[in-house]
């Protein structure tokens, strides 16, 4: 694997980085520490990998550190979105009241039992 | 061959004009459209940040439905599912996933077939193939007097690994949309994310993110913003009211192409936005101006 050059480009590129100019993209994922209380912070949009000249990938890196983090440092939202995953099959509520919608709107009906038991079962539920 | 709509969680809980202007579209070229009503959603960047085998098990599932359905692409509307889509199904290449994932979806009597061709394409890139475009420019019976801003699906376009997108095609709905006739001014964020994504994970960086943009927008003179994904729908409609006073409106691109083939205002929902009334008077103005 290439190493990081501390080029910036990925932090020029990062929105983040426009938001504050003290996130600095390549230092936190390439350096020494991985911080987890930057959990948060990347809005997934692949800029920094699309303009690394060495062929890097901080985007990975922050995924990487996500999924290795401990699970007290995932945001309750996030927590709470994962459980919905589980539970039903999609990530916000999707019930009978959004089908009438579909219905309404000329769309297909949710077969919603079939998706929950399904998904239930893939994640042991 | 079948195509397929993938409707996502958010554009079933938010924004089914997105769905229904799409698939009107889809009738309209007359391509053969296969309801499919056992798609979970794709976990998005949610379960991409805690479990990415689940992540690629989850639409395992969605993609063995497909393929047991004959269908040979599935239609994305959100740059979160095209990318996640996408993803899981390059990793079920790899043969020690796909062992591991069929043994799973066997619980549940589905199995992926690595050698069965199955495309993921976002509406936009679709419209944008060759013959379907030239298809659709023979729809178009109306020119909407209308300058916009597009603001692009990040994760449509990038990673160019995955998209197979190169950056002279980066302009897809600006295209599709300038090619009815529509005018375009440019967007300093048009291919620089919208921020929306940070919404899940930290609210109030999106906003702080969104200001950023909504700013931009007030300064490119466009009268409405043209977007291809349910998360910058959200950061671009509910959360610019919120945040400022002027708003440019934000309208789904499927919705204006709709309209510049011949589809009502209520066929396109446009009701349904959160400034239905600018947008109204934006639209009805156009077709006066028309005559």
């Amino acid at each position: 694997m290439n190493e990081c050059k501390e080029c910036g480009a990925c932090t020029n590129a990062c929105p983040l980085n426009e938001y504050d100019e003290n996130y600095i993209v390549y230092k936190i994922f390439f350096g020494p520490e991985k911080d987890f209380k930057l959990w948060t912070r990347c809005c997934s949009c692949f800029l920094c990998e699309e303009n690394c000249p060495y062929g890097l990938n901080p985007r990975e890196e922050i995924f990487k550190i996500r999924r290795n983090s401990d699970r007290s440092n995932i945001p309750p939202r996030i927590i709470k979105y994962y459980e919905n995953i589980k539970r039903t099959g999609f990530v916000f509520n999707i019930d009978e009241y959004v089908n009438e919608e579909r219905i309404e709107y000329g769309l297909v009906k949710l077969n919603l039992d079939r998706i929950k038991s399904e998904v239930n079962k893939l994640f042991n539920i | 061959m079948k195509y397929t709509i993938f409707p996502g969680c958010l554009i079933s809980y938010r924004f089914p004009e997105y769905e229904k202007s799409a698939k009107l579209i889809l009738q309209k070229l007359e391509v053969e459209f296969i309801p499919v009503d056992s798609f979970s959603c794709c976990g998005s960047q949610v379960l991409e940040s805690i479990d990415d085998e689940k992540m690629v098990l989850l639409n395992a599932r969605n993609l063995a439905i497909a393929q047991e359905l004959d269908i040979g692409s599935i239609i994305t509307l959100c740059g979160s599912c095209t990318h996640i889509l996408k993803k899981s199904l390059i990793k079920l290449h790899d043969n020690k996933i796909l062992k591991r994932i069929n043994k799973k979806l066997r619980l549940i009597g589905l199995k992926f077939f690595p050698k069965k061709k199955i495309e993921i394409i976002h509406i936009a890139e679709f419209l944008n193939k060759k013959e379907i475009f030239q298809k659709f420019q023979n729809l178009v019976v109306k020119k909407l007097e209308i300058n916009i801003a597009v603001q692009n699906p990040c994760m449509v376009l990038r990673p160019s690994s995955i998209s197979n997108l190169e950056l002279k095609d980066r302009k897809i709905i600006r295209n599709l949309l300038t090619s009815t006739g529509i005018t375009a001014s440019s967007y300093r964020y048009m291919n620089r994310c919208c921020g929306g994504t940070m919404l899940a994970f930290d609210d109030s960086i999106a906003k702080d993110l969104g200001k950023l943009r909504y700013k931009e927008l007030q300064k490119s003179g466009a009268n409405i913003l043209a977007v291809g994904c349910p998360n910058c729908q959200l950061m671009y409609s509910i959360y610019q009211n919120m945040l400022v006073d002027d708003v440019v409106p934000s309208i789904f691109f499927t919705q204006l192409l709709g309209l510049s083939i011949g589809f009502s205002q209520k066929d396109m929902e446009i009701d349904k936005n959160i400034n239905t009334e600018i947008i109204s008077n934006i639209l009805n103005n156009s077709i006066k101006n028309n005559g």
